[in-house]
């Protein structure tokens, strides 16, 4: 249980001048949960869009299942298809099916043959509760369903990590508690995320550590029952005091 | 000479029918260009009925068998055909012939010009600037001119490429410039999270375009493809500037004809109605093409 599968060391990442993470450290174990809290601007996001390159860090290292991602990483796209991620605005290909959605990445980039492909599909897919929805396309569901087929979508690379960019924030209230539902599923079946959320509730069901960051630092780990009953620093219970 | 008294007079057209469809082809070998034509028409109908998956084959056969086959069969000199020199071509056959190459060659060139243009690779990206903003800023009247005059004069002596095959070369790139701003509009229409999804689930540059960013972004933009293509469609009349006389070239030849002077009039009106209905239905296609793809809404 504690193999380290993901390990950022020093990491700083600029946007410009602007300092977006600040000597980031940070490691994780294989099937741990956490999740990654702070105000907006924090550096969250670019926190977790470091761990599979969709932003570039300029110093530091960022190592993930034992490859160092840096510039000269050949071959990403080997490290992005175990890393799934599900983003805030779902973005679901809007041209192709529920079902299509979910065999595409398979098909192409695994090779796996069409039919399996839409076996894995449509298991994930009655795992997160839309089989019913395979033939339809994006723009005839639900915010909360799409949210759903995105993770599905994830899931169907059979993804040894999964990133979480504030999956419930575009969602209307109702539609929250369907995708946390599936997410606290996937949890209990032993799945190494790292979710950016704040959603509290979500957070204290799940997470094994808790991380709290602003301007760009790593203000305070700790583990889940320690953050919330018993905050050190001073910013994390403010924080804390605004949104519980 | 009734027309000039009063009334149109479309014997005109009658007469030089003909010579309106097939220019100066043999009279005895025009069943070649109508074969070729038939089969055309013929596989592009049945696409329209056929299953999908045969509707694939149907296309891959029309993008790169068929031109082989059709040119070959216009053209001759094998096969105990003989052989029909490209001067003599002309009429609404070329108009098609020049039309149809130039569309068909002119998309993926425009395609791989606008991923040019937005490539991270700095050599590609100011290669496909300079091609686009140089083809854009040159009239095409003026491009004709050189690829037939001027070209040849930079070859070395003895080789020849034939006159048509410069033109459509031509017409080609300078639509596929359009095309490509076109296209690249469509690119920067879509949202990031497009790029980054596809990007997440481990795809490359190029399975993340032929998948995800392509098929979403010339969907966006099929009103301006439609529109460079019938621009196309109603550009060949130019190549008339090489010699090649196309429909409209010959309707301008007809009337410089001493027995039929004063006939303009009703060649022209021929000639732009024969254009309005290509242009037009190649309109009304683009239409159900954008209804078709639509999965956005119901």
């Amino acid at each position: 249980m504690s193999k380290k599968i993901i390990e950022l060391k020093n990491v700083n990442k600029w946007f410009d001048k602007f300092q977006a993470l600040k000597d980031v450290n940070l490691e994780v174990n294989q099937q741990e949960k956490i999740v990654i809290c702070g105000p907006s601007g924090s550096g969250k996001s670019t926190l977790i869009r470091c761990i599979n390159r969709l932003e570039e860090h300029q110093d530091g290292e960022i190592i993930v299942d034992g490859k160092e991602i840096s510039e000269n990483t050949k071959d990403i796209e080997k490290i992005r298809a175990e890393v799934g991620m599900v983003f805030q605005q779902f973005n679901l290909f809007p041209h192709l099916s529920i079902l299509d959605n979910c065999t595409l990445a398979p098909i192409w980039v695994k090779k796996m043959p069409k039919k399996q492909a839409e076996e894995v599909a449509m298991k994930n897919l009655e795992r997160v509760q839309i089989a019913d929805q395979a033939k339809k396309f994006p723009g005839q569901l639900s915010g909360g369903q799409q949210q759903r087929c995105a993770l599905a979508r994830a899931l169907c690379m059979e993804p040894k990590i999964m990133l979480f960019d504030e999956p419930t924030s575009a969602l209307d209230p109702e539609m929250i508690k369907e995708v946390l539902d599936s997410m606290v599923d996937l949890a209990k079946a032993g799945m190494t995320m790292i979710v950016v959320t704040h959603e509290m509730g979500f957070a204290k069901e799940v997470a094994d550590n808790m991380i709290f960051m602003d301007e760009g630092r790593i203000v305070e780990k700790a583990k889940t029952k320690d953050f919330f009953n018993n905050p050190k620093s001073e910013r994390t219970k403010l924080f804390l005091s605004q949104i519980l | 000479m009734i027309a000039l008294v009063g009334g149109a007079c479309w014997v005109f057209v009658k007469v030089w029918f003909n010579r309106f469809m097939y220019g100066m082809y043999p009279d005895a070998e025009q069943w070649r260009i109508n074969s070729a034509f038939l089969l055309l028409f013929g596989l592009v109908g049945a696409s329209f009925f056929v299953s999908p998956k045969l509707k694939k084959y149907i296309i891959v056969f029309l993008l790169f068998i068929y031109p082989i086959i059709g040119l070959k069969l216009i053209s001759g000199g094998d096969f105990g055909l003989e052989f029909v020199e490209t001067g003599a071509w002309g009429g609404l056959s070329l108009t098609f012939i020049v039309s149809a190459f130039a569309l068909i060659l002119c998309f993926p060139v425009g395609m791989f010009l606008a991923l040019g243009r937005r490539s991270s690779l700095p050599a590609v990206r100011y290669t496909s600037i300079g091609f686009i903003e140089l083809w854009r800023g040159v009239p095409l009247i003026t491009v004709l001119f050189m690829s037939a005059v001027m070209f040849p004069m930079f070859l070395p002596d003895g080789t020849y490429v034939d006159k048509l095959i410069r033109v459509l070369i031509a017409i080609t790139l300078f639509e596929a410039a359009y095309m490509a701003e076109v296209i690249r509009g469509g690119l920067q229409a879509l949202p990031k999270g497009q790029y980054e999804a596809a990007k997440s689930l481990g795809m490359g540059y190029w399975r993340m375009h032929f998948l995800i960013i392509l098929p979403q972004a010339l969907k966006l933009v099929i009103p301006g493809i439609a529109n460079t293509f019938l621009a196309l469609v109603k550009d060949t009349p130019l190549i008339f500037v090489v010699g090649l006389l196309e429909l409209a070239g010959m309707v301008n030849l007809a009337k410089t004809n001493p027995k039929w002077l004063g006939m303009a009039m009703e060649g022209y009106v021929f000639a732009g109605l024969v254009f309005w209905i290509i242009c037009y239905a190649m309109s009304r296609y683009s239409q159900n093409l954008e209804k078709k793809l639509s999965t956005e809404r119901q």
